[in-house]
């Protein structure tokens, strides 16, 4: 650790450009194909990255599925509460 | 019951009247449970079903959470009771066993299977029958089955 330095910058100049982000938990309900079908689904992606995402849920417990301004986060979480994914939003 | 194969742009499979049945009453009981999510103090219903179809979107944030669902709860229970609807529909719809779905209701299937699985799964939590264990196997097979044919088509 370093001593903090007094930066000239506000805290809003150094913010993330996407500060929040959708989060998929993963739940011993949801088939694996399914949770890829989601994603392929509402997102876009493409098969292997959903899968990808997919396996990350499935493995680590939870997976960022799309990061982007709060608004936009609540759209997705609800998107994927309404296919009956375990999805929460928080800040990055 | 054989399970979906396409047909043309549709996905077909065949029911047995029990099964269309039995599928048939658990779309309606969801579409009915999702309906009164709160009691006439505006208390939410203690029901671990319900808090596993509208999840806490904020983790560790009650409050946030609550202003979420004050927002989207409606609309997704409406969404979820609709599906069901659909898949109601489509099973009433049935030629000789054979149920049709379109392009257009697959969505609608797939999440009321979901919603059905997660459901029976809080359940069996609760009480594990082998009953409802059997059910929630065979509504994953059903969705199984369905996104392996729209898959490969």
């Amino acid at each position: 650790m370093t001593d903090t330095l007094t930066s000239p910058l506000t805290e809003v100049d150094v913010a993330p450009l996407t500060p929040w982000a959708t989060v998929v938990w993963n739940d011993p309900v949801n088939l694996m194909s399914y949770v890829t079908y989601v994603f392929m689904t509402y997102f876009g992606y493409p098969r292997d990255k959903s899968e990808r995402l997919m396996m990350t849920v499935h493995q680590q417990g939870r997976a960022i599925v799309s990061q982007g301004d709060r608004e936009t986060m609540e759209l997705d979480a609800a998107a994927m509460q309404g296919y009956g994914l375990w999805a929460t939003l928080e800040q990055v | 019951m054989k399970a979906f194969r396409r047909r043309g742009k549709t996905f077909l499979a065949r029911l047995t009247q029990n099964e269309a049945a039995v599928l048939g009453t658990l779309a309606g009981e969801l579409a009915e449970l999702v309906q009164p999510l709160r009691n006439q103090d505006g208390e939410w219903l203690p029901d671990p079903a319900i808090s596993r179809l509208f999840p806490d979107a904020y983790r560790g944030d009650a409050d946030a959470s609550e202003e979420f669902r004050h927002f989207t709860q409606a609309d997704q229970a409406s969404a979820k009771a609709e599906a069901a609807q659909i898949v109601i529909a489509d099973l009433l719809d049935a030629d000789d066993g054979w149920v049709t779905v379109t392009p257009g209701h697959v969505d609608a299937w797939l999440t009321t299977l979901t919603n059905l699985r997660l459901v029976l799964a809080t359940r069996l939590d609760a009480d594990p029958r082998a009953a409802t264990a059997a059910v929630l196997d065979w509504c994953g097979w059903i969705q199984q089955s369905l996104l392996e044919t729209v898959a490969a088509a």
